[in-house]
């Protein structure tokens, strides 16, 4: 009712800022409906709400920028405390097959906290297998795509840059929301393996660059009694209305005994540009010792005919105090000096080597 | 001679004492999963019981007592059988990803009681103490 096709075809640009007004207004309605209703539930059972925040610091020996250029802030030797970030989830149960969920994100940019909306649906159940949502839905691709903002749910710092990252220099192999529509589809059965299936169409709108058009992708997972997880994805939607991009990624999540593995492959293409073909993948491998879980990562870069940029990642994670965590990391990238490109870097380093050092705080709560 | 067996015999009945209060602070921590009496729901296993509470069956609504309490540990360790860090952050990636709602948390059992009472297609769980004329005991805590 509120996202005809017809709004989001012709006014491109507008209607993800006019879909987040709208879902302001559903949202709002929906509050004074349930606040005004007698309903032995009360307003406390229907809405709840949840945070997270994550206080990151980063600084390399290098002063060209990593993963990043001098607008989005990078990581140099001046440090940066980029990615740190605060969140809001708001959701509202309206009844047994009604979901109204929400999520509002604060990220330091420039200094500046900008907030917006990481990703807000209205999610419908038929039944027990199949849900129906529609909104400004998290890309359901990659293991940790759908909660790459929430450091206090995976292992590392930030997620390996190789695969989560949307700078220009990365592999676009995800992109964190589009606005549209999906549908899931679980298996829900009784045995110990699941199966998860989703479908998603849409757009993705980008403030200083062309919206992205035409985004059809799929997105399947198997999960055997929580030890393994398998996740397999794939995309595809338009540049410019011209060129057509499209990423695959495969993933492996293992969490056996006090053994973590994570580990993902992927591969993006975009039409008539073989520059931009990237193929990256990366292993994370940890060890649980009671609240600590040390780690170590291994990423590959490869973009068009450049050589391969590989990065090392020794980190740890100490688990505080519930729903408290405290992470360092420090890593080593080994650039490739001979082609000229920097690889994740915004232009060439001085250095074949660079170290970088991260520490952070993350809570959820 | 007699002082000793006395001091013997002393040291015998604390000893019982604390045996029958251990065991007796054993049958008072048995932690039982509940739901209401209304409810359609007879019996459930464990596997039913942990895929509830980790979101993968929509069967019913978990709730949970505060992570602090005994028989949320008793719960976790034995039903659950993760940490406390790794059940939080399970929860947190369905949360953060707006795919599942975590269990509302109760801080103790009387109200998780009451809670149970009032909605039908709840479930909770508390020691044996605490279990009233409307719920029904689902599953024993072994």
């Amino acid at each position: 009712m509120y996202l005809k096709n017809n709004v989001v075809q012709d006014c491109p640009i507008n209607s993800a800022r006019k879909f987040r007004l709208i879902l302001m207004y559903v949202m709002f309605f929906m509050v004074l409906l349930v606040s005004t209703t007698p309903v032995s539930a009360g307003w406390t059972d229907t809405v709840r709400i949840k945070g997270f925040m994550n206080g990151v610091y980063q600084i390399s020996d290098e002063s060209v920028l990593f993963n990043g250029d001098a607008g989005e802030k990078g990581i140099d030797n001046s440090g940066t405390f980029r990615n740190t970030s605060v969140g809001l989830n708001i959701t509202a149960k309206i009844n047994n097959r009604v979901r109204v969920a929400t999520q509002l994100i604060a990220l330091s940019q420039d200094n500046n906290y900008n907030v917006e909306l990481d990703w807000g649906f209205i999610e419908l159940s038929l039944n027990d297998r199949w849900t129906l949502k529609t909104g400004k839905i998290k890309f359901p691709v990659g293991l940790v795509n759908e909660y790459v903002d929430v450091s206090y749910a995976f292992p590392w710092l930030v997620p390996p840059r190789v695969i989560y990252s949307e700078e220009s220099k990365g592999s676009r192999a995800t992109t964190e929301s589009y606005v549209g529509a999906g549908v899931t589809w679980n298996s829900n059965s009784s045995g110990t393996t699941q199966f998860t299936v989703d479908l998603f169409t849409g757009e993705v709108d980008r403030e200083s660059t062309p919206s992205l058009k035409d985004l059809f992708g799929v997105s399947a997972s198997i999960n055997w009694n929580d030890v393994v997880t398998l996740k397999a994805s794939t995309y595809t939607r338009k540049h410019l209305t011209t060129s057509t991009h499209t990423a695959s990624i495969l993933g492996l999540k293992m969490d056996y005994n006090n053994y973590i593995v994570y580990s993902e492959i992927s591969n993006t293409e975009v039409d008539g540009l073989p520059a931009l073909e990237t193929d990256v993948w990366y292993i994370t491998v940890g060890y649980r010792i009671g609240k600590w879980l040390p780690h170590f990562t291994y990423e590959s870069f490869e973009q068009g005919d450049n050589d391969e940029q590989t990065t090392i990642t020794l980190g740890v994670k100490y688990n505080l105090a519930k729903h408290t965590s405290l992470k360092f990391s420090i890593s080593n990238v080994d650039t490739d000096l001979n082609n000229g490109d920097g690889g994740l870097f915004e232009s060439t380093p001085g250095s074949d080597s660079v170290n970088i050092f991260g520490m952070g705080i993350q809570v959820v709560f | 001679m007699s002082q000793f067996n006395q001091r013997i015999s002393r040291s015998l009945k604390a000893l019982s004492a604390l045996i029958v209060f251990g065991f007796g602070g054993v049958v008072y921590a048995e932690v039982v999963l509940i739901v209401s009496a209304k409810s359609s729901v007879a019996t459930l296993s464990k596997g039913e019981v942990k895929k509830i509470y980790l979101l993968k069956s929509k069967k019913l609504t978990p709730l949970v007592l505060k992570s602090s309490m005994s028989a949320h540990t008793e719960f976790r360790d034995k039903v659950i059988s993760k940490t406390e860090s790794q059940l939080t952050s399970y929860w947190s990636r369905l949360v953060f990803s707006g795919r599942g709602e975590a269990p509302k948390e109760f801080s103790d059992e009387e109200s998780m009681v009451k809670h149970v009472v009032a909605n039908s297609d709840t479930i909770g769980y508390v020691t044996r103490k605490s279990v009233t004329s409307g719920v029904k005991i689902v599953l024993t805590v072994p």
